[in-house]
């Protein structure tokens, strides 16, 4: 029998923590790709290398970047359900009130800086709208820094993950693309969440948003929502995450393990429901069954469309400590939102965070020996 | 008169201070009051448990983990001096974010106090008048501060963020925009200052009122015959006769904005990017239990803002004590 405990999403860490001090950890856990390592180091999750094998669950699965995601110090530690990537979310009717043609979205930087120019000029709404401010800024100009980032092919640390090299020139560029956005092209700076609520106010008409604010979006605007890829402003690329099922130390053997092995096998298997919450399965043949189908009703539409994305989403490296975490909300997001409010330059901003995120990966990488 | 070998008597009281000891052995300890020694400590004993537990515990694993190299789970190797090096050492990349969260909170200090004890003093004046529901006033205004801190700052929240605060609406359909209140400075500050003085006014000026009241009317009488005007009277009698509660409740007041954490957290979560309002309390927190959990430099923080607060607290005293002698 399974059950089911939800926790909120900024606490998760801790609870599991807690629960690993009180020998009350739940046997399966979903996380972030980017959570595993240290889940790991702390004790708190054991590698599954016996369960993938045993399930015929490999490489051959999933797309390649997904499947290695879940891996850490050659072993397997995660078995992939999702991605979640960065999309372009467009008002229609918008569009089509600017002259724009609604069934094709910009795909490139002048098709993007001509819908926002004409949307501001013909309509009362605003072309687009940059994240500057508020509690989940970091996080949000962040994720579009990483989109433009992996755009202008940057890599996020060196090779031995003793330096962050985000403060090269892609992540100089990203960084000063969101600010050209609001000094040269009239986007308002607004709040966390703001440009959310102001694109479901038609208000905005362009928003890049993570793929989990679909049902929100379709349920606000209906028809005239669209999805596309986010436009390649320098080149294909996208931010995107991905949840992953693990076990943890309190099935480490036993029949308890068993029963773990059991559950992730029929999750896995039944990913499809898994995208109705707006995920992007990760399994192949499940990606691919929604794709043959047209997608069919609601969410699974969009998630058709979207299918392809999973072959060339990119990740962060996989290291304890760092992931989104480190490199979004407390690294380049940090410094992006400085960029966008002109209080530092991009160089400026992305060299200090970069410092940071060196020093802590350093220091990470001696604790944690990898 | 006394016995051979037998403690003496004393005179007048009861209970059994009077009793010999026999066979020369150990005298009981007894107190003047005839209690056994451990009376004392029995009455202490239950706050002194908690204390301990709570407190004194805390204090001393705060220190350990701050000498380890520890994460929630693991408790790391020895490393002595190391956090403490990093907060220290200006070249360090966690001096600059550490002191600028410490700078914050005297800035808020700074603000709050002579905000928080003016204005408490004032409206003390003002209830100190015989108008009608004075009572009234005084429960209304004392009741935001029984309220928690979680409540204060999500409210406060709500009213003043910009996609639906009612102060946000009110201003765009006065002026026809608005501020980001709790996004840009120097409301972010305003933000959280309003919110405190909504919560804790109560509290000061319900401890003025009573100081106020204890001040003799004749004095005011007498400076009334003498020809003195409003202002003279608050200045010589008033001022001067406040002025112990006055330093108490300054003092309360500076302690209290030292740990000021909670609206931050809930109003601006930690303020506008490049001009943070993150006090250090706050800053710790985020250390240790979000983000990066880095149990070890937040303990180091910790200790550190200690030895602050103790000598805020003793320059306090310094002051205090001057005043009276």
């Amino acid at each position: 029998m399974v059950t089911v405990q939800t926790q909120p999403g900024a606490e998760y860490i801790s609870r599991l923590e807690a629960a690993a001090a009180g020998g009350a950890l739940p046997h399966v856990i979903g996380a972030g790709y980017d959570a595993l390592p240290i889940l790991v180091e702390n004790g708190i999750l054991t590698p599954i290398d016996d369960i993938a094998e045993q399930a015929g669950f490999g490489p051959d699965m999933f797309p390649e970047a997904i499947w290695n995601a879940g891996a850490w110090k050659d072993q397997r530690v995660g078995i992939p359900i999702d991605t979640h990537p960065m999309l372009m979310f467009y008002d229609k009717a918008r569009f089509a009130e600017a002259g724009l043609d609604p069934e094709s979205p910009p795909t490139d930087r002048e098709s993007f800086e001509a819908a926002i120019t004409a949307i501001n000029e013909n309509t009362e709404a605003d072309g687009y709208q940059v994240v500057g401010s508020g509690p989940g800024a970091n996080f949000l100009a962040g994720i579009q820094f990483a989109s433009l980032f992996y755009q202008g092919g940057g890599e996020w640390t060196n090779a031995d993950h003793t330096q962050a090299t985000f403060n090269g020139p892609a992540g100089v560029q990203a960084a000063e693309y969101l600010a050209h956005l609001v000094n040269d092209l009239g986007a308002p700076t607004v709040e966390s969440d703001a440009e959310i609520n102001a694109f479901q106010q038609r208000q905005n008409a362009i928003v890049w948003s993570g793929i989990w604010e679909s049902t929100r979006y379709a349920e606000a605007l209906g028809d005239d929502l669209g999805v596309a890829a986010v436009p390649e402003i320098f080149g294909p690329g996208a931010w995107g995450g991905s949840h992953n099922l693990a076990v943890t130390s309190a099935a480490a053997d036993g029949p308890a393990r068993a029963c773990a092995a059991y559950f992730i096998d029929w999750f896995s298997a039944h990913s499809l429901e898994w995208a109705g919450a707006g995920q992007v399965p990760a399994r192949n043949e499940v990606r691919e069954q929604i794709v043959a189908n047209g997608g069919g009703e609601g969410l699974l539409s969009i998630i058709a469309q979207v299918a392809p994305i999973a072959e060339s989403v990119r990740f962060l490296p996989t290291i304890p400590g760092g992931g989104d975490l480190l490199f979004v909300a407390q690294g380049a997001g940090k410094a992006t939102t400085l960029v966008i409010n002109g209080s530092a330059s991009a160089q400026d901003a992305l060299d200090e965070a970069a410092a940071f995120n060196s020093e802590v990966m350093v220091q990470n990488k001696e604790r944690y020996g990898f | 008169m006394t016995r051979p070998g037998s403690a003496p008597v004393v005179d007048g009281l009861p209970g059994p201070g009077g009793h010999s000891t026999r066979g020369g052995g150990r005298r009981s300890r007894r107190s003047p009051l005839g209690d056994p020694w451990y009376t004392p400590w029995l009455f202490v004993l239950p706050h002194l448990v908690v204390f301990t537990l709570f407190i004194g515990v805390p204090f001393f694993l705060g220190i350990w983990i701050s000498v380890h190299d520890s994460t929630a789970l693991r408790e790391g190797p020895f490393v002595g001096l190391r956090n403490y090096q990093r907060l220290l050492d200006p070249e360090s990349i966690h001096f600059d974010r550490f002191w600028q969260t410490v700078w914050n909170t005297v800035l808020f200090v700074l603000m709050s106090t002579p905000l928080l004890v003016g204005a408490g003093l004032g409206l003390a004046l003002a209830l100190n008048q015989k108008i009608r529901g004075r009572n009234l006033f005084r429960a209304v205004f004392i009741a935001p501060w029984t309220l928690s801190v979680a409540v204060v700052g999500l409210t406060w929240w709500w009213m003043f963020n910009g996609n639906s605060g009612v102060i946000t609406l009110f201003m765009q359909e006065l002026t026809g925009s608005s501020p980001g209140w709790l996004t840009s400075n120097p409301w972010a500050w305003i933000t959280i200052l309003v919110a405190t003085l909504w919560w804790t006014i109560g509290f000061n000026t319900i401890i003025l009122l009573a100081g106020l009241q204890a001040i003799a009317p004749e004095l005011y009488e007498a400076a009334a015959i003498d020809g003195a005007r409003a202002w003279d009277k608050f200045r010589y009698i008033t001022v001067p006769q406040l002025r112990a509660v006055l330093l108490l409740v300054i003092t309360l007041q500076i302690i209290a904005s030292f740990q000021l954490v909670g609206q931050p957290q809930l109003m601006t979560g930690g303020g506008p990017p490049a001009a943070e309002t993150t006090p250090v309390l706050l800053h710790i927190f985020n250390t240790a239990f979000a983000g990066r959990r880095e149990l070890s430099l937040a303990a180091a923080m910790a200790l550190i803002v200690a030895v602050l607060m103790v000598a805020v607290s003793i320059i306090n005293f310094r002051l205090f004590r001057t005043e009276r002698a």
